[in-house]
């Protein structure tokens, strides 16, 4: 009898939140075959907290503009809820591509930033990012959100460290992913 | 100088959080899970749904050209322009999958001038009109003549084009 071996990726639970049809559906299908098997979709903001309220959601992966609800407001409700869900990681994969949208999706708490179009690529560093390198979560009055500030990685800040020859700085905290 | 009374905000901080590290098991990372080669098949699904994303890229084109087209000097345009705004947008990634990063980049520029506070404010205006048709024109092109990439020649002219009719004209 033959035994099928799942993937540790399918203990995840994944929230695609697209209102684009096409492009909900290709992230969903490169998510399956990287090994994700558990994968709930939403098509704006209100059907997304409607899906993090009803399962244990372990990542979302969000656009931005959406009708009814918009990505930005999703996180923002997303961030302020009174639950350990409010700390869930979101990857904001979206068309706005300037300095400002970055930085109001980091204000409002966005982990990692992801411009369309994107390649799996890009999107595989971004996954890795909130599963091997997780922030601390921080509240403030002002601020509810993962530390803008990423942590050191130990193999680049000692390669850092013997280039300067002195003690590694933090990383600063850029949305897209640059270092 | 008066003291500085005020104490800093109090910030709670949370270690970060490793359940999702744990979900993968002990002494196994994501890069080992999915390696470039799972990468690659993935990548190939992009490339297998070229088709479908260009249908819906000519069906946003048609939708722009006949927003455009129902645009009419001296009127306000606030909604016409955001649906064309917004269509345009729709193309970006798309084109940018199929490897259209010309009509990518044209979408991308009529976007962000349907979303410019002054445009969206002011009468439609001849000289508007005319970016627009160059727009449409330039991603029209580049999808029934298949131009990939920047273009080449052909982008090189319709940027230079736009960049006529746009001098003096801040979109940024």
């Amino acid at each position: 009898m033959s035994r099928v071996i799942l993937s540790p990726l399918s203990k995840f639970n994944v929230l695609i939140v697209e209102d684009d049809q096409l492009m909900q559906k290709l992230v969903h299908d490169v998510l399956d075959r990287l090994g994700f098997k558990h994968i709930f979709r939403a098509s704006n903001g209100h059907q997304a907290i409607q899906q993090i309220e009803a399962a244990p959601i372990d990542f979302i992966i969000c656009d931005w503009r959406m009708p009814d609800m918009d990505g930005i407001s999703l996180v923002k409700q997303l961030r302020d809820m009174n639950a350990p869900n409010c700390m869930i990681p979101v990857i904001m994969l979206t068309g706005n591509a300037e300095p400002h949208h970055i930085e109001i999706a980091r204000d409002v708490g966005v982990t990692e930033y992801l411009v369309k179009p994107f390649t799996v690529k890009e999107l595989h560093r971004r996954i890795n990012e909130i599963i091997e390198h997780p922030r601390e979560f921080v509240l403030t009055e002002n601020y509810k959100g993962p530390s803008r500030r990423r942590r050191v990685d130990p193999v680049k800040a000692s390669k850092q460290e013997r280039r300067n020859g002195n003690q590694p700085m933090p990383v600063k905290w850029t949305p897209d992913g640059s270092r | 100088m008066a003291p500085d009374n005020q104490s800093p905000p109090e910030a709670v901080i949370f270690e970060p959080d490793q359940s999702l590290k744990d979900k993968l098991g002990p002494n196994i990372s994501f890069g080992q899970i999915v390696p470039p080669e799972t990468i690659h098949q993935a990548e190939k699904i992009i490339i297998d749904s070229r088709q479908v994303m260009l249908n819906e890229i000519n069906i946003e084109i048609a939708r722009i050209d006949r927003a455009v087209s129902a645009l009419r000097p001296g009127q306000y345009e606030t909604t016409a322009l955001k649906r064309i705004g917004d269509c345009a947008l729709a193309i970006v990634p798309k084109a940018g999958m199929c490897d259209y990063l010309l009509a990518a980049r044209l979408a991308k520029i009529l976007h962000e001038i349907c979303e410019h506070e002054d445009i969206g404010k002011a009468h439609i205006n001849p000289h508007t009109l005319a970016i627009f048709a160059c727009l449409v024109e330039g991603i029209k092109t580049t999808v029934e003549h298949n131009i990939t990439g920047d273009g080449g020649a052909i982008g090189a002219t319709i940027l230079d084009e736009l960049s006529k009719l746009t001098s003096g004209h801040d979109f940024s």
